[in-house]
């Protein structure tokens, strides 16, 4: 009995103080949108970003949302963002994932995009071919309201920072042509960058 | 705290309370303390069949309406057939009522998290936008398996838009309650002195081992999946040790099994060893084959029902036909339940732990790196990383340390079915071609929480039956001291 009572006299102290907590302690989520919402979640939240979009744009459209090899290496690993997910076509959010993000990274637009970000988060994300594992980036969704248009809205992810913490945001079409002096389709995408 | 949400959880609460109570007294059970897990597991079985009905009928925009019937209606049966039960009853709603405002308390007027997981974020999406929206495509439910359709739909019953969010921690309750009531009823010989002690002293150790904190607010089906192999266990156990088995452990072994194998799809691999475990020691009567048939039948055509309703690949996945799990629950159960095995029945654990051996050493032998895979575990059990801090220490050295030892039966019987749980869980993350890995994220990891409880039991009963020898030794010390 006393060596069992040890191992438990022992272990307690240990477990409180030694050995790692795992978890702290966080705000609840209650709807699919809080857990994209909520920062803590992190990159736990991929397949959740289109849910946050919904509930405040259920019209919306998303492009440039595209996580594939480029068309010149089939074969190579999947970059863009993990923004689709079977979550879309029960919300019925008009997602196109046929293009990965543009690159906006040579242009000084970013702070004006943060001064709009409306989430900060993180997503699943790959870089380039380079990143060999598949990563998370942080994450933004961006508009103006002045100029935001009267039926659903089209977001363009575009990437802002390339680095070991790359970030990527999803602009309205809008505000973005508002940044940039040239059109959108101007604009690198990663596979152009890579 | 917003009242809406949290006032609609507590009404939801309210519906499972009585309808559970409702099928626990129709079921024989007359513990308040017992009736707080069964009617938790029951008021899961009643939305999980009421959910495979409306889909089998293709009825799904009646999924909400034909649950609360159906509650309502075994709630009446109850009131019909034992109103002259209404103490029991009204104690067991009181005691359920307390666990459904502590687990709205802690969401809506604490603000207690969960951990953060994809796995989470998978059933909330499952339970909001294919469950709780009553839509025809339930298709991301039937290609995801692995993550079972009890919990989600449980979480849909949340008010529109919102999961139900007190449902993990009401789990957990419930899987506490069923932990006190069965170390009690275990070391019922024992003075109650020695079995408190052990209580308190396992229930401040586990509380600080960080998994049992977050597993009671975690989303995922993990804990409930505890609940209802500890169900199981703990009607295989009662009909084990009386005379013939009676009705109540048949339901209690026919929901604790339909509650596992629709939580998580590798549940029906735990609960056949369980079973199987059980019916190496059924007592040689009809009543005894009966509850093991009935448990068994049910079992299988829980995952039957459910992959057929869903119209699921899982079976095709294997390589097999729809018919294939159906044939086998009726053949397992003829088997199992037939006179002529009677003779090698009690071999049955020999030949269960001999399998399960080969297998796992099978699955290290093959591997590119065998040393690796046979530690799979170690960061997780050893370390920490899982989650799990000293306990898996502190099992492994209360194993060891009472070898040889003169306990009980019954603590060895719950020995044994912790360690056969620890190995089929071993065995079930073998289909995905590994022991896992060193994160609290793992799956092998988070399954030993199906068998947390039962280790809990295990550890109080050892320590009860320690306690108490000490005690009695100390006395006849004293009483030859004084008679010197």
């Amino acid at each position: 009995m006393w060596a069992f009572l040890a191992v438990i006299a022992l272990g307690i102290p240990l477990n409180i103080f030694v050995y790692p907590q795992v978890y702290e302690q966080r705000p609840p989520v209650f709807r699919g949108p809080d857990i994209a919402a909520n920062w803590e979640w992190r990159s736990m939240a991929t397949g959740e970003h289109s849910w946050w979009l919904w509930s405040l744009f259920p019209d919306a459209h998303v492009s440039n949302v595209g996580y594939q090899p480029p068309p010149n290496d089939p074969n190579g690993l999947a970059v863009g963002i993990l923004f689709s997910s079977w979550r879309n076509e029960y919300l019925g959010l008009d997602v196109d994932d046929s293009l990965p993000p543009l690159d906006v990274t040579n242009l000084d637009i970013r702070d004006d995009i943060l001064a709009e970000a409306r989430l900060y988060s993180r997503i699943r994300c790959r870089d380039s071919q380079a990143m060999k594992k598949r990563d998370s980036c942080y994450y933004l969704v961006a508009w103006n309201e002045a100029l935001m248009p009267s039926g659903g809205p089209h977001f363009v992810a575009v990437r802002t920072v390339r680095d070991d913490d790359s970030e990527v945001a999803l602009v309205e079409q809008r505000f973005l042509e508002s940044l940039i002096s040239d059109p959108l389709d101007s604009l690198p995408n990663y596979w152009e960058v890579d | 705290m917003t009242f809406g949400p949290a006032s609609y959880e507590l009404f939801i609460i309210a519906i499972m309370g009585v309808s559970g109570i409702s099928v626990g007294l129709l079921a024989g059970l007359r513990s308040a303390l017992l009736l707080i897990p069964f009617a938790l597991a029951a008021s899961v079985v009643i939305r999980v069949t009421s959910a495979l009905a409306v889909w089998s009928l293709s009825i799904n925009n009646l999924s909400l309406e034909i649950w609360a019937a159906m509650s309502g209606a075994i709630a009446v049966g109850a009131a019909t057939r034992w109103w002259r039960l209404w103490r029991l009853a009204l104690t067991a709603l009181g005691i359920w009522g307390v666990a459904g405002f502590a687990s709205i308390a802690a969401k809506y007027v604490f603000g207690v998290g969960e951990m953060q997981h994809i796995d989470s974020a998978g059933q909330i999406a499952t339970a909001l936008l294919v469950i709780q929206s009553d839509t025809d495509d339930l298709n991301a439910l039937a290609t995801s398996p692995k993550s079972g359709i009890a919990f989600p739909l449980m979480l849909a019953l949340g008010p529109g838009g919102r999961i139900f969010s007190a449902f993990p921690f009401l789990v957990f309750l419930a899987t506490a309650s069923l932990v006190l009531w069965l170390s009690l009823r275990v070391t019922r010989p024992i003075s109650r002195a020695s079995v408190y002690w052990s209580l308190g002293i396992i229930a401040i150790f586990s509380l600080t081992v960080p998994m049992v904190r977050i597993a009671a607010f975690y989303v995922n089906s993990h804990t409930l999946m505890g609940l209802g192999v500890t169900i199981l266990t703990t009607g295989a156990f009662l009909a084990v040790r009386s005379t013939s088995a009676r009705h109540e452990h048949g339901w209690l072994i026919a929901v604790g099994a339909l509650l596992a194998v629709t939580t998580r799809i590798e549940g029906i691999i735990l609960v056949a060893v369980i079973l199987l475990f059980f019916a190496s020691q059924i007592q040689p009567s009809i009543n005894s084959r009966l509850v093991l048939g009935t448990g068994a039948l049910i079992a299988g055509g829980g995952v039957s029902w459910w992959t057929g309703a869903l119209d699921s690949p899982v079976i095709d996945e294997f390589g097999l036909q729809w018919w294939w799990l159906p044939v086998l629950t009726l053949v397992g159960t003829v088997v199992l339940t037939s006179p002529l095995i009677d003779r090698i029945r009690r071999f049955l654990p020999i030949a269960l732990v001999a399998l399960l051996v080969s297998l796992l050493s099978a699955e290290v032998w093959r591997s590119p790196s065998p040393l690796a895979t046979a530690t799979a575990q170690v960061p997780n059990l050893i370390f920490g990383e899982g989650g799990w801090a000293s306990s898996a220490i502190a099992f492994s050295a209360l194993t060891l340390l009472t070898a040889g030892a003169h306990l009980s039966r019954d603590y060895w019987w719950f020995l044994g079915i912790s360690w056969l749980g620890i190995a089929t869980i071993f065995f079930s993350k073998t289909f995905d071609g590994s022991f896992g890995r060193g994160s609290f994220y793992d799956s092998v990891n988070r399954m030993i929480l199906h068998i947390a409880p039962l280790i809990v039991v295990t550890s109080v009963v050892c320590l009860t039956e320690l306690i108490e020898r000490a005690r009695q030794r100390k006395n006849k010390a004293h009483s030859v001291t004084a008679s010197a």
